[in-house]
């Protein structure tokens, strides 16, 4: 009470002050959406100094306001506006003059539902060389990333086909992409979502005040405590797909009087699901944010935040495996242990980033950020390892009755009984046949002499020490000139290495490489992982205990520098904007082992006194696997052009092109980085050429992008991995000159019915053509030998068949006609990029009326396709072993499988209640995939494996393909609390 | 409004909690409990029949036979695939003989240790012959217990359809396995059943008798010399120059020899620069890189290996056949010839085995040095072949693969 009245006397104090002379000062400006740059009708701005109300006004059309009679002074500008997140600006009146803010943007919000790392089940892909790195589209205020970013993500949609890592992510103006393989980093900050709910999207080609970009898109994050929303936020969400239950708080001060504003973010994701056994999450989040206005020129952040955790993933099976279980979830990664289901494939990590940003106002021409960012903590991956020990996996090729019985015979399997006891105990899914078992695991490591282990748990790990420096600047030296620019560098040293994560009831285990032990079983050394130790220790191999090092342990390093700018002119209506970058990288490899295989130096056999000699490459050089290689450097460099054309306030047209020169990832340059220096040759960037045309409406309850792009990306290079049936060994494939065209539509609306009040009617459409264009060649190369595997007398083979499948005539009974040359095809058939439909499209009702939301879509996906891997495209593999291709072989081999076409019905519900105006509590419920489609495949790979075992000798065979399946109808009931 | 709610959440929590234990806690996230360990079953009171037993149900050759009657027998294991010279088959002993069982599994010895008893329980199991060879120059071959051979099919009418390339197939499957394999304790090591030697005449003696208790059995013989019954020194290897095609006795272009020719000349070395038990394929390639072989015969005698060219019509390109076999090395397996007590010894060795690169030393090899020998007594073609398990030099605990 005595607050009140002090208050009221405070303010009748005010009044008259006011009465006594008219202030002259004020504020004026433009109230706009970061996206697209429109203007924000009917945004109410309240201008407060303290915690006193000066002033409210709303937007006008235009999205123009003003609050004249202002006494000098620093205010806080909090500006609201439905379908927007609020944001509170300071600004200082001065002198008497109305100050003109020019433009303020706010970030639209995504109403619906919350996209990020979680909605996608982490797929294992088990060193495969392929990677299914899902690209995040964020709502913001675009009306097609709004509709495809969460309705399509259950499908693992990339946009524009293009792969994650060409989806720049920012955090605070750092690009957070992974060093080492340029995947975007969201898995960092999982799970707080409160804390990095502010950012800002665009796509292609466009640019963002912090950073030129490529040409898939730049997201950035803000990440700071002043960005995130006051008050107390708490919400509980239970989830059907993924895990059962996730608790999330967070609270902000906002920016208080002492001009500090603290923030915090907490939330635990925790329990399995109802689709996909072993998979579950067992993960927690924290963030913490502080910022301190010092004045308005200068403000300090400062963040640090981490995701601990764990989270079981899921393996891919083919899908004689899924029909044998009659589900198409089944997850090979997990057995019984003791009754409890037990997840041998287990994401473990703990990436904590803290970071420093400084922000500078020196004048209102002027603005600039400096941000020290670092990454650190542990990147772990279990698996299970084993020493001259079957493969434990159920779905092993071996195990299934497809192994036994074939109708064809030239693969020699008659064994019908055989075939049929395997499909007995598969359909009766006998739990020690079906899943891993961990007893027969215990039971071999029981039984094994001296305790040594046979099988044991390994924790792959990645972990990055990833020092980050960047400095932005905006400068602004007449109304109609933006020029931005800034500085970067990176300093990343990754190290590789597994540890033991658990013995399995051994008491030990041996530091020995599986694959050479066998190979050069009568020369031990050269099975040695760590040579050193077994010289230094009397030719005894090094015995390993849980949390023990092993295997192979190296540094990636990588070191990048560099510098963009960007001039914006705006005249009238018309906005171009034209910048570059230019950059240096350099990284290399630093083995911490001497391997026994690539000893690179001279070594004295402890067995034999003799001195173990280097191994050589093909062009003479010492092929080491301790020390340094050598390093790879690369010139980057960018240019972009956009022009905007604003027509009457809501409307605009606007275009971008860009050229990117960009060096290839650590991880696509090493042929066999686990186990030598070794570079591919003739290393280089890629280079990509961008387009994009768009037309946009956004006024009166109407939203409108149709967007027309064309992109080429030539001489990528890409590194895979699989074990070879042919050379019975573990493999390496190195891809270079790897070419893709992208080229499609966009179109995104969400127009009211005005039939019935409230209810709109929303799609969008993705129609695009995303190929392969060249006809890369292929290295192979074996983790245990240093030569390159040769075919036909050539250590390099070209990929003939990477870019298309020839398609030949076909008779009544669709058989290729007798007689038939390879060369009387009828067409070519292209190959797609994969696993993401090239054909997307959703069509639906939202009705939004008094707090409530109702939004149903219809969705339909086509034209989705399955990894290729390089092996069957090669001339060697459809010419098979005597040598003569045929049709009927490279139609057969070459074939990209396209996936069925899928339909599928989303419904969300939400209503948010308030209460004194205070708090807000309520409620959204999202319900995927209603008519209960189980059929849907959301991607896989072909296992890089050929049948060479055959009757006839005449031919080679595919192994099956591995496939993900999405989750049949799943739904995520949240329920939140703010005030 | 709350109601609303309240029917949301309870659906919710209806859906999602078909037990609440088990979908709260789907996986344990603490470290396991160790697992159960080994535990051995007691079948003693069951068993019913011996090996002698089950080898006396085969009386003709190239009738494998199908035991329908419950008989369970019991035997010790002798053998150990660890070294990799035995390859998805365990040999068990009992008093009255042993047995080869093709298990099918790799790396059994994991599960399957020496000196394990296992209870098998033979019905449903086939008992059939490998290596059998008639004729002056042939013999008996291998008894093995394991599945109806590759290709026999049973059709609900009746009608079989038998078309074997061999008389018995690997059990593979676990869940065969585990029907007719059960593992008993573990017979601590100097309980553990011994190698046997043998005279000479008793290794004769196994030539058509097929039925033989000496095969299988866990042997060692004493005093072997290298050389073979015609008092030279020989090996036997037989190669694919391509071995992803063809390769059978109708396509001998594709086929080579590494063996003493039937013209042999009387005292002459027939081993081919092969000084190891076997060859790697790292070996294997050194070797013929080196230009030994040059000169060795193709195996339809069209030309040798250093300077012909390769049919076109039967490779699909035309190489030397040196360069034909360079681009497609592999690991071969190579049997050497032994003289014991009289007999000749094939000891025959797998290229996958961990000793293969081992090198005979020279003294046994130019005849001053006897060895000793540990390993399965097998046969084929009614000769004496040794599956190789150790060796030393004759006389003393020293051993030469080791």
């Amino acid at each position: 009470m005595t607050k009140r009245i002090i208050l009221a006397f405070a303010a009748a104090f005010a009044s008259l002050a006011l009465f006594a002379q008219t202030p002259t000062g004020g504020i004026k400006g433009t109230v706009i959406n970061r996206n697209g740059r429109q203007p924000v009708e009917n945004a109410r701005l309240l201008l407060k100094m303290g915690a006193a109300e000066i002033a409210t006004v709303t937007t006008a059309e235009d999205g123009t306001f003003i609050i004249p009679g202002l006494e000098d002074g620093v205010y806080i500008l909090v500006i609201e506006a439905p379908e927007f997140l609020e944001t509170q600006v300071p600004v200082t009146v001065n002198d008497g003059y109305v100050k003109n803010m020019f433009n303020l943007s706010l970030t639209g919000i995504q109403r619906v539902a919350e996209v990020d790392d979680d909605s996608f089940a982490a797929f294992d892909m088990d060193d495969s060389g392929f990677n299914d790195n899902p690209t995040i589209l964020f709502g913001s205020n675009d009306v097609f990333n709004n509709i495809a970013g969460y309705n399509f993500s259950s499908v693992r949609f990339r946009a524009r086909g293009f792969a994650s890592e060409a989806q720049e992510v920012y955090l605070a103006g750092v690009k957070m992409n992974d060093a080492v393989t340029g995947y975007s980093p969201f898995s960092l900050w999982s799970g707080l979502n409160e804390a990095t709910r502010s950012k800002e999207t665009v796509n292609g080609a466009e640019v963002l005040d912090i950073a030129l970009g490529g040409f898939n898109g730049i997201t950035n994050v803000f990440g700071t405590a002043g960005e995130m929303r006051k008050g107390l936020r708490a919400s509980v969400l239970t989830n059907s797909a993924l895990y059962r239950l996730r608790l999330m708080a967070s609270y902000a001060t906002g920016p208080m009087d002492n001009g500090w504003s603290f923030a915090a973010n907490v939330s635990a994701r925790l329990g399995g699901n109802d689709w996909i056994d072993g998979v579950y999450y067992r993960s927690f989040a924290y963030y913490f944010g502080a910022d301190k206005v010092f004045n308005r020129e200068h403000t300090l952040h400062f963040a640090i935040f981490g995701a601990p955790g764990e989270r079981g993933a899921q393996m891919a099976s083919i899908q004689e495996v899924y029909d044998l279980m009659n589900d198409n979830m089944y997850n090979a990664n997990w057995g019984y242990q003791n009754g409890k289901v037990r997840n041998s494939r287990v994401r473990k990590t703990h990436e904590p980033v803290a970071y420093i940003k400084y922000d500078f106002k020196p004048s209102d021409k002027f603005n600039g950020s400096a941000t020290v960012l670092y990454r650190f903590g542990t990147n772990g991956y279990t698996a299970l390892d084993w020493y001259n020990a079957q493969d434990p996996r159920p779905d092993y090729y071996r195990n299934l009755p497809s192994y036994f019985y074939d109708e064809n015979p030239d693969l020699k399997r008659n064994n019908f009984a055989k075939a049929s006891e395997a499909y007995r105990s598969w359909y009766n899914e006998e739990a020690d046949i079906v899943h891993l078992d961990w007893d027969r695991i215990y039971q071999v490591n029981a039984l094994s002499a001296d305790g040594r282990s046979k099988y044991v748990q390994e924790e792959r790990h990645t972990d990055q020490r990833d020092l980050n420096f960047a400095f932005n600047f905006k400068y602004r030296p007449a109304t109609w000139v933006n020029i931005m620019g800034g500085v970067n560098a990176k300093f990343n040293r990754t190290e590789f290495y597994k540890v033991i994560a658990d013995l399995l009831g051994g008491k030990y285990f041996l530091d020995v490489d599986n694959f050479a032990d066998r190979d050069y079983a009568s020369t031990p050394y050269m099975a040695q992982n760590d040579l050193l130790y077994y010289v230094e220790n009397e030719g005894k191999s090094r015995k390993l205990y849980v949390g023990d090092k092993y295997g192979y342990d190296y540094y990636a390093h990588i070191r990048n520098v560099g510098g963009w700018i960007n001039g914006e002119f705006t005249i009238g209506d018309l906005a171009i904007n034209v910048g570059g970058r230019i950059g240096y990288e350099s990284f290399w490899r630093e083995g911490l082992h001497h391997k026994g295989l690539f000893p690179g130096t001279y070594f004295t056999d402890p067995l034999t006194g003799e001195h173990v000699k280097p191994t050589y490459d093909k062009n003479g050089e010492i092929i080491t696997s301790y020390g340094d290689s050598k390093k790879a450097r690369f010139l980057t460099y960018a240019g972009k052009l956009g022009i905007n054309y604003v027509i009457g306030g809501n409307m605009r047209v606007y275009g971008n092109v860009g050229y990117f020169n960009d060096a290839p990832n650590f991880n696509q340059v090493f042929l066999s980085p686990r186990t030598r220096n070794t570079m591919v040759d003739n290393l280089t960037t890629s280079k990509t050429f961008s387009s994009d045309i768009n037309w946009q409406y956004s006024g009166n309850g109407i939203n409108i992008r149709a967007t027309a792009y064309y992109t080429t990306v030539k001489d990528q290079s890409k590194i895979m991995s699989a074990y070879d049936d042919v050379q019975n060994a573990f493999s390496n494939f190195a891809l270079s000159g790897i070419d893709q065209r992208h080229m499609g539509i966009e179109f995104g609306f969400k127009v009211p019915t005005y039939i019935i009040p409230d209810l709109s009617i929303q799609g969008v459409l993705a129609l695009g053509e995303a190929v392969y264009t060249s006809t890369p060649t292929m290295v192979q190369t074996l983790d245990n030998s240093a030569s390159l595997v040769s075919y036909n007398g050539s250590d390099v083979m070209n990929v003939t068949f990477w870019k298309y499948t020839p398609i030949y005539p076909r008779d009544v009974n669709n058989n290729i006609p007798e007689g038939t040359g390879i060369n009387d095809y009828v067409r070519l058939q292209k190959h797609y990029i994969p696993s993401t439909p090239q054909t997307a499209a959703s069509i639906g009702l939202a009705w939004n009326h008094n707090y409530w939301f109702v939004d149903l879509d219809f969705e339909y996906f086509d034209r989705a396709y399955l990894d290729m891997n390089p092996l069957y495209r090669t001339d060697y593999a459809v010419m098979g072993p005597d040598y003569k291709a045929t049709p009927e072989e490279i139609e057969y081999m070459t074939t990209q499988e396209k996936f069925a076409p899928a339909f599928l019905l989303n419904l969300s519900v939400g209503k948010s209640f308030y209460i004194q105006r205070k708090y807000q509590i309520g409620f959204s419920f999202n319900a995927k995939n209603l008519l209960n489609n189980t059929n849907v495949k959301t991607g896989g790979y072909e296992q890089t494996r050929i049948v060479d075992n055959t009757d006839a000798k005449s031919r080679f065979y595919r192994f099956p393909a591995k496939y993900f399946y999405m989750p049949g109808f799943n739904y995520m009931l949240n329920v939140y609390f703010r005030f | 409004m709350k109601k609303i709610l309240f029917v949301i959440a309870a659906f919710a929590a209806l859906v999602s909690c078909k037990s609440l234990k088990e979908e709260w806690e789907p996986v344990v996230t603490c470290k396991y409990d160790d697992g159960i360990g080994y535990e051995a079953v007691d079948m003693d009171a069951d068993v019913n029949a011996t090996i002698a037993d089950i080898k006396a149900l085969y009386t003709s050759h190239g009738a494998p036979v199908e035991i329908t009657e419950d008989l369970i027998i019991k035997g010790e294991v002798t053998s150990s695939d660890e070294d990799g010279n035995v390859y998805r088959e365990i040999y068990i002993q009992d008093e009255t003989g042993a047995m080869c069982v093709k298990l099918g599994r790799t790396s059994s010895y994991d599960d399957y240790k020496v000196g394990m008893i296992l209870y098998v329980k033979c019905k449903g199991l086939v008992i059939g012959e490998y290596g059998y060879k008639s004729g002056n120059y042939g013999g008996a071959g291998l008894l093995q217990l394991g599945l109806k051979g590759d290709g026999w099919q049973e059709y609900e009418d009746g009608f079989t359809d038998v078309e074997p390339e061999y008389e018995t197939a690997y059990l593979d499957l676990q869940t065969i396995i585990r029907k007719h394999v059960f593992r008993g304790p573990i017979v601590i090591a100097p309980n553990r059943i011994q190698p046997v030697s043998f005279t000479g005449e008793q290794l004769n003696s196994i030539k058509n008798d097929t039925q033989s208790p000496y095969v299988s059995m866990l042997t060692k013989l004493s005093g072997l010399t290298y050389r073979n019954a015609d008092y030279g020194r020989e090996v036997f290897c037989l190669f694919y120059p391509d071995p992803n095609l063809n390769h059978s006795k109708y396509e001998s272009w594709n086929r080579v020899f590494l063996s003493a020719p039937t013209d042999r000349v009387y005292g002459e070395d027939y081993t081919f620069g092969i000084t190891t038990w076997s060859l790697t394929k790292r070996r294997f390639l050194a070797l013929v890189q080196s230009g030994v072989w040059d000169d060795v015969e193709i195996g339809d005698g069209s030309g040798v290996i250093g300077e012909a060219y390769t049919s076109y019509e039967n490779f699909g390109y035309e190489e030397l056949y040196k360069d034909v076999i360079i681009a497609h090395p592999g690991a071969q397996s190579v049997s050497h010839y032994f003289m014991y007590d009289g007999v000749e010894v094939q000891v025959r060795t797998s290229g996958y085995a961990r000793f293969a690169d081992v090198e005979i030393p020279e003294d046994v090899r130019i005849g001053e040095k006897d060895i000793d020998i540990v390993g399965i007594l097998s046969r084929y073609q009614g000769g004496a072949q040794f599956t190789l398990l150790d060796a030393f030099y004759a006389g003393t605990d020293i051993s030469i693969i080791k």
